[in-house]
């Protein structure tokens, strides 16, 4: 008889955990307000890029902690390692892991768009809310709407692929180029998939910014004279630089993700092509690239760039300051969109008047938020709105310079510019 | 003719930097049949080494040969650790050293961050050769290399050390029988090739990046080095990074878009000559 009841007992404890893992609207549903706001955040732990996603998280939950929490709950942030390389199986298995495991009232991170793709499936078939942070893919947010199933995704930040090349070319044509009266432009590109697709973009907006734009970028073109690639893992660059100067290339956009991008302007600087070179570079958002290329990174332009310590909103500086000061660096782009993606719940929350994940959808479907990044409102398919240099329209990253002190000068957008763009001493 | 120039200085700095990669991993098959998946490792480990030295103070030439000191101090614990023990395991050393090389990532990971670090070279900056521009530590790594190199094949052609590598090489058993305490001369190799690849590290770093997974590119090119060359002769060693360098240049300076063909065309040569000659260009026991 004991056994039996120990067996009834048993059947009804799994029954109920498969009834509670089928169960639908998000796992908000069921939560007190004594019962933390679970955030899953998920990223490569091994590189700065899924660290500084982990710390934005970390720095929002201890100010909101600080003060009323995320909908009067205690917020709780539990990270996932998708290891080195941002592997596309641990992100679903990080999303099965939030989902089931940690019942997470919302998931906020992935640094690539591979690992952020593949985990947004098993997100959405648990009906779990979903940040992204990391992730430019303009595939993030295919399919989405405020009524469908795919609902539960937003893009907090950095802007999609497509915005991104939109941006260096809207920052080339109309800032760098009136300014030095370069013409003559180059690209250097690694060959990724990432890379490629800004690439093939830049070669039509260049030469034709209104066309490449529907008009969006109102600026004469320039000639692109070459473009060379490189391989990602590549340590000599000697001979793009030469094919670039003899196409006589007066500019050249580089379009690097990844450690790549350190060796290439180390050499840049050592070997003194004659032509500036700036655009896409990630390591460059380092606040120790200009160190660690050993000033060859003296001129280099970098963007589109997260935050620097710029008042792009009254939010920006406190946060830079403080994240400083908790981590021993400056945060790099995804640090700001995670610590806005966190701190965006809590002000649908505040808005909803809930933390049931239909309500923060529909709250944050409709929101208008100053965040660290700038003004953050979604469009349609959740996707962060983009300013095309108009900070007052929607997000619109920076473009700095490195200086010959090694300190970052912002070029681009106008509103936030500390001075013009400036060519390399040795160009001068 | 200008392209010409271009390919041969930078194809004879791009080799030396290969040959002197890939020297120690041929040295340590051609003596102990060891395919040694940690080679990477004694690189970054050495170009971390130096770093780490140069920063708590110590002058350049100190901190590399800190650096180097270091590399030789992993090989010894790779050899006790995982090649001694398996000596006639082929499979076992592979997995073995490779799960050191992941390990020694780890390690290198949480000691010094993920983030990037600059190793100070000799020489910053560029000089011109023959009216090409090159990075003076480019040049540096390549001197460091050809006077390497002909220390080790003076070493080995002219010494009572060398040919007791050269008899070990060929027939270790007999080479045991005659006395020679083969053990020792293993372990002496293992040590000369970390020190290679350390030296290596040091010269060759202050021109790429240090990070964390900085030692899979100079495995496989050493890898790619001796398979082309022959695993086990130092000469094909030396013909084959000759020849990988210079088309790598030839291809990345002559086609449109030449750097991202340069690996594809050198991977399809060493496709080619693996088929037609197994053994490598010239396959042969410390020849």
């Amino acid at each position: 008889m004991k056994r039996m009841r120990i067996a009834t007992a048993g059947a009804s404890a799994g029954l109920l955990a498969v009834l509670s893992a089928c169960g639908g609207g998000g796992t908000s549903e069921n939560k007190s307000s004594d019962d933390a706001f679970v955030i899953g955040v998920f990223g490569p732990a091994q590189i700065v890029q899924g660290q500084d996603i982990k710390a934005g998280a970390e720095l929002a939950a201890k100010h909101l902690n600080a003060a009323d929490g995320i909908g009067g709950r205690e917020v709780s942030i539990v990270f996932c390692d998708t290891e080195n390389g941002a592997k596309p199986e641990k992100a679903v298995a990080c999303a099965t892991k939030f989902a089931e495991e940690d019942e997470a009232d919302a998931i906020v991170g992935g640094f690539s768009s591979a690992e952020a793709l593949a985990a947004v499936d098993t997100i959405v078939k648990a009906e779990t809310l979903f940040l992204g942070t990391g992730a430019g893919a303009t595939d993030l947010v295919k399919g989405v709407d405020d009524e469908g199933p795919r609902r539960f995704i937003f893009r907090v930040g950095p802007v999609n692929s497509l915005a991104l090349a939109t941006d260096i070319c809207l920052a080339h044509v109309g800032g760098v180029a009136p300014t030095a009266g370069y013409t003559k432009f180059g690209i250097l590109s690694e060959d990724s998939e990432a890379a490629v697709q800004i690439t093939e973009f830049l070669k039509t907006c260049l030469p034709d910014p209104a066309g490449a734009t529907d008009g969006r970028i109102d600026a004469p073109g320039v000639d692109l004279v070459s473009v060379q690639t490189h391989a990602v893992d590549a340590t000599d660059f000697s001979a793009q630089f030469r094919t670039l100067e003899n196409a006589g290339a007066e500019y050249v956009i580089e379009v690097n993700s990844r450690q790549v991008g350190v060796a290439l302007v180390t050499q840049w600087g050592q070997l003194k092509p004659k032509f500036g070179l700036g655009g896409f570079n990630v390591s460059s958002q380092s606040d120790d690239f200009y160190k660690v290329t050993n000033g060859g990174a003296e001129g280099e332009l970098n963007g589109p760039a997260g935050v620097l310590r710029t008042e792009i909103t009254a939010q920006t500086i406190p946060f830079y300051d403080a994240f400083n000061e908790m981590f021993g660096h400056d945060p790099i782009y995804n640090a700001a969109s995670t610590y806005d993606a966190v701190t965006l719940l809590a002000e649908a929350a505040e808005v909803a008047g809930s933390t049931k994940t239909d309500d923060l959808v529909d709250a944050l479907s409709e929101i208008d938020y100053t965040g660290v990044q700038g003004r953050i409102r979604f469009d349609d398919s959740h996707d962060v709105i983009y300013g095309a240099g108009d900070p007052k329209e929607g997000l619109s990253p920076l473009h700095f310079q490195w200086t010959k002190n090694g300190d970052r000068r912002v070029i681009f957008p106008e509103a936030f510019a500390d001075g013009p763009y400036t060519p390399p001493s040795w160009l001068n | 003719m200008e392209l010409l120039t271009t390919v041969l200085v930078t194809g004879a700095l791009t080799s030396a930097a290969y040959a002197l990669m890939a020297l120690g991993f041929s040295l340590v098959y051609g003596v102990g049949r060891t395919v040694n998946l940690a080679h990477g490792s004694y690189f970054m480990v050495a170009a971390y080494g130096t770093y780490a030295a140069q920063q708590a103070g110590l002058p350049l030439a100190l901190a590399a040969a800190v650096g180097i000191l270091a590399a030789c101090v992993l090989g010894v614990i790779v050899d006790f650790v995982v090649i001694s023990p398996m000596r006639d395991r082929e499979i076992t050393i592979l997995i073995g050293t490779l799960a050191v090389a992941l390990a020694v990532e780890a390690a290198i990971r949480i000691i010094f961050g993920v983030g990037n670090k600059r190793l100070a070279g000799f020489a910053d900056g560029a000089h011109t050769v023959l009216g090409v521009n090159v990075v003076s530590a480019r040049i540096i790594a390549a001197v460091v290399s050809v006077v390497l190199i002909a220390v080790v094949l003076w070493v080995i052609g002219s010494t009572s050390y060398g040919r007791t590598l050269r008899a070990v090489a060929q027939d270790e058993e007999a080479a045991r029988l005659m006395g020679i305490r083969t053990d020792r001369l293993q372990l002496s190799i293992i040590v000369l090739g970390a020190a290679l690849a350390g030296t290596a590290g040091v010269f060759v770093s202050p021109y790429q990046v240090l990070y964390p997974g900085m030692w899979l590119a100079p495995l496989i090119t050493a890898f790619s080095v001796v398979i082309l060359g022959g695993l086990d002769s130092i000469h094909g060693t030396l013909v084959a990074a000759c020849i990988l360098g210079f088309l790598d240049r030839l291809v990345a300076e002559a086609l449109p878009d030449g750097g991202t063909k340069a690996p594809l065309v050198a991977l399809a040569l060493i496709l080619v000559v693996l088929v037609t000659r197994p053994q490598g260009l010239k396959g042969k026991v410390l020849a």
